[in-house]
C-alpha cells in the first residue's frame, strides 16, 4: 500500500496533468454536437478511437448542444452562468472557467466555490490579498493559459486558514479578475485593479484579462 | 420504441452526454497523453454508451459505466499493440523503490510535461490504476472489478506504477518529450 504522503503527491499531479489539456471545451463542444442516437441500430457517424479525422469532424445534427449551454447541468457537479463554468471531480478538485466578457456575480461565484468545499472571497470593484502572502498559491491552482481561462483549483493543497481571493474588475471591453491566495485571518483590500508591475502582496496573482489584453499570467513578487 | 419514449431516452442521453464528456475527456488524456485521442475515445465510449442506452439509463450509475467503457478501450488497445499480456503485470520489481523516494520525485517536478512523459513509460494497466484510483478517487473494489483483478494487485500495481514514475522522473524526460504538450504514450502501451 503506498504511504498516505505518495497517495497525496499522485492525486495533485494527476489532477495537474488532467487540467492541463488544451481547449476541453471546444471538445465538448464538438462531441455534444455529434449525432449519437440512443437505441439506434447504426451509428450515424462512423468512429474509432484511431480515427484520425473524428476530433475534427463536422457537427451533423445537432441537439445535444443545446444541453451544452443550459444553466446547470444536475447531478453532475457543474455549474454553468454566463460568467464563469465551475465543475467539482471526484477527486475534490475543481476547474473554474470564466467568461471575460461578462462581470462575474460575486456571491454566486463565492456560494459556489465554497459548496464545493473552495473557500472564497469573491469583489467586485475591489481586490483583497495579504502581505505576507501565504505560500502555496502555485500549488492551489493551475493553468489559465486558455482562451476563455480555464483553471484547476486542487482545495487539499490550500495550507489551513487560507481561502483564494477574487477580485473583478469592469475595464474596457470586457472584465479583468485577479485570483490570489490570501491569510483568512490578515489581508486587505484594494478599491483599485493591481497591475503585473504593482507587483501585489501576494506570492502570485493570477490576472485574467478581457479578450484583445494580456491573459493568464502570473506575477510573481520581488 | 415508440416516438415518446424515443424522445425521452435522447433527452435523458443528452443530458448524461453534457453531464459526462469532460471527466471521460479528462480522463482518457490521462491515459493517453493526447487531447485528440482522448476525444476520439470519448466519441467511441458515448456512441456505446448510446447503442446501449436503454438499458445503461436503468443502471444505478451510468457514468462508471461509460467510464469504464472508457478504460477498456485503452487497455484492448494496449493489449492490441503490444500483444504482451504478461508485461501488464511485471514481475521484475527492480524498478520499485521506497515510497518516500517516489514522493519526492513527484513533489520536485517542476514542468509538468516531465511528469505527462514519466505517466507514459507505464504500461496501460498500471496508468489505468493510477488514474482510476487517484485521479477518478474510486475504492479499491471498484478499481479492481474494472480492471479484473484482486485489490492486492491493484495496491501492489500503484506502488509499482509510482515506483516506475519515480525512476521515470529521475533518468528524466528526453528534451523532444520536454517540448511536446501531447507526446503520445501509446508507444509505450
Amino acid at each position: 500500500m503506498p504511504t498516505e504522503e505518495l497517495e497525496n503527491e499522485l492525486r495533485r499531479m494527476l489532477a495537474r496533468e488532467a487540467a492541463d489539456i488544451q481547449y476541453p471545451e471546444q471538445a465538448g463542444q464538438r462531441l455534444l454536437a455529434r449525432n449519437y442516437r440512443p437505441g439506434g441500430r447504426h451509428r450515424r457517424l462512423a468512429a474509432g478511437i484511431t480515427a484520425a479525422t473524428a476530433a475534427t469532424a463536422v457537427a451533423l445534427a445537432l441537439g445535444l448542444s443545446g444541453v451544452f449551454s443550459s444553466a446547470v447541468a444536475s447531478g453532475t457537479g457543474t455549474v454553468r452562468t454566463a460568467a464563469f463554468t465551475l465543475v467539482k471531480y471526484a477527486n475534490g478538485t475543481a476547474t473554474l472557467t470564466l467568461n471575460l466578457n461578462v462581470l462575474v456575480e460575486p456571491s454566486i461565484l463565492q456560494s459556489d466555490l465554497q459548496q464545493d468545499g473552495i473557500p472564497a472571497i469573491v469583489t467586485t470593484g475591489q481586490f483583497c490579498s495579504s502581505d505576507p502572502a501565504p505560500p502555496g498559491f502555485n500549488q492551489v491552482t493551475t493553468g489559465a493559459k486558455t482562451k476563455p481561462p480555464t483553471f484547476t483549483i486542487i482545495p487539499a493543497a490550500m495550507p489551513a486558514g487560507t481561502e483564494l481571493s477574487f477580485g473583478n474588475f469592469q475595464v474596457p471591453g470586457g472584465a479583468q479578475t485577479e485570483v490570489a491566495l490570501i491569510d483568512t485571518n490578515s489581508y486587505t483590500c484594494s478599491s483599485s485593479a493591481p497591475t503585473l508591475s504593482q507587483s501585489p502582496a501576494a506570492d502570485f496573482v493570477l490576472s485574467l484579462h478581457a479578450p484583445g489584453e494580456a491573459s493568464g499570467s502570473k506575477s510573481a513578487r520581488p | 420504441m415508440d416516438g415518446v419514449s424515443d424522445k425521452a431516452a435522447k433527452r435523458k442521453f443528452e443530458s448524461f452526454a453534457a453531464g459526462s464528456w469532460d471527466s471521460l475527456l479528462r480522463t482518457g488524456y490521462l491515459m493517453t497523453g493526447d487531447a485528440a485521442d482522448a476525444e476520439d475515445l470519448v466519441q467511441e465510449t458515448l456512441l456505446r454508451v448510446a447503442r446501449r442506452w436503454n438499458r445503461v439509463q436503468a443502471m444505478d450509475h451510468p457514468a462508471a459505466y461509460a467510464r469504464r467503457i472508457l478504460i477498456n478501450l485503452v487497455l484492448h488497445d494496449a493489449d492490441r499493440r503490444s500483444r504482451q499480456r504478461a508485461e501488464l503485470w511485471p514481475q521484475d520489481d527492480r524498478a520499485e523503490t521506497a515510497d518516500e523516494s517516489a514522493a519526492r520525485a513527484l513533489r520536485q517536478v517542476d514542468d509538468q510535461s516531465e511528469f505527462r512523459w514519466a505517466l507514459g513509460q507505464l504500461p496501460a494497466r498500471q496508468r489505468a490504476v493510477l488514474v482510476l484510483r487517484y485521479w477518478a478517487d474510486l475504492p479499491l473494489a471498484e478499481v479492481a472489478a474494472i480492471l479484473g483483478c484482486p485489490e492486492g494487485t491493484v495496491t501492489s500495481s500503484a506502488s509499482r506504477a509510482a515506483a516506475r514514475l519515480a525512476q521515470a522522473l529521475a533518468h528524466g524526460a528526453p528534451p523532444a518529450a520536454r517540448t511536446r504538450r501531447t507526446a503520445t504514450m501509446k508507444e509505450n502501451t
